[in-house]
């Protein structure tokens, strides 16, 4: 999807101030784009974690609800910098991030990857079943994730 | 750069896998995605193991059972890594071997390398035996936040390679 709306909004972002500012300051996307890899780096060894216990529940024998919760809580933490250090590259370069069908595709995927996750979460507080096919598809997201990602450099 | 070492990487550059995925504008891209999925993955268990090693996360487990689990994680995305890995460098040899980030990368992948063998040698055959919880010997401590920043500094210089090499496609 590239409309020229989309496009419209785009030049809007890259006349802020702070957009203008990333755009001039050399080090700030590289250092940005490391804090990105480093977030989604936490992101998927949490979620294979959590979705190896419910589709195996012995893998990791986490049979501690309190250490589950400590991956949650790193899941969490770390999407906190996914979100603030995408949202850095977004405002830096929107005609490269919005405008371009691989984001597009990934933040169809984030979406998908979280709703699936908080729906688990919840089933897992209660302690009920939970079909292996959504541990599957959430790791399935984040796999996707992170090659539509690099993708966005080539399309 | 040694003249025989220059002319196999351009021996290397004139390879028809080479020339194929320097040309072809879908197999690097790809090549590249999986290799960032396996690095990340890499750095995701190393970290892990590494966080228990020093007891600041994830106490209750017992440490050798822990590192066990996440290491077959560790060992099956590095070996991802290193074959996509091997594949971005044969696609174009003499830039990647002149490229400065490039070069720390692998001599900090080489020393995180030394680093595991080390600590498996110290006290792999002695971990089973560490009691939960337990106060871990100092060496395995240094040796949990040596590979942290190894890792690290392995994902930072591997990025930054992207923002100084001449692309085969784009940066």
């Amino acid at each position: 999807m590239r409309s020229p709306e989309l496009l419209a909004f785009c030049s809007s972002i890259e006349e802020l101030p702070l957009s203008v500012f990333i755009q001039s300051t050399s080090w700030v996307v590289p250092v940005v784009q490391i804090i990105h890899i480093f977030a989604i780096a936490m992101i998927l060894i949490s979620s294979i974690t959590i979705n190896l216990y419910v589709v195996q529940s012995n893998y990791f024998q986490l049979n501690s609800i309190n250490l589950l919760k400590q991956f949650r809580t790193l899941m969490y933490l770390s999407l906190c910098f996914l979100f603030l250090s995408g949202l850095v590259l977004i405002i830096g370069e929107p005609a490269r991030s919005l405008a371009n069908s691989a984001f597009q595709i990934k933040m169809l995927f984030l979406l998908s990857a979280l709703i699936i996750s908080l729906y688990m979460f919840r089933r897992i507080e209660k302690s009920q079943h939970i079909s292996k096919i959504f541990c599957f598809m959430a790791i399935a997201m984040w796999l996707g994730i992170v090659c539509s990602g690099r993708w966005i450099a080539y399309v | 750069m040694p003249p025989i070492l220059l002319s196999f990487l351009h021996w290397l550059m004139d390879t028809p896998v080479s020339i194929a995925i320097a040309e072809n504008e879908v197999l690097f891209p790809w090549i590249e995605a999986f290799h960032v999925l396996g690095v990340t993955l890499v750095f995701g268990s190393i970290a892990m193991v590494d966080l228990r090693l020093l007891n600041i996360v994830f106490k209750e487990r017992p440490i050798n059972q822990f590192c066990e689990q996440y290491l077959t994680i560790t060992w099956i995305t590095f070996i991802l890594s290193a074959i996509t890995g091997s594949l971005l460098f044969i696609s174009n040899p003499v830039n990647y071997a002149n490229n400065t980030n490039f070069l720390i990368k692998i001599s900090l992948l080489l020393c995180a390398g030394l680093n595991m063998v080390i600590f498996q040698y110290l006290f792999g055959k002695k971990m089973p035996t560490w009691a939960n919880p337990v106060q871990l010997p100092k060496m395995a401590k240094l040796g949990a936040t040596c590979s942290i920043f190894l890792w690290f500094g392995v994902i930072v210089f591997g990025r930054l390679i992207g923002f100084t090499l001449v692309p085969t496609l784009s940066s």
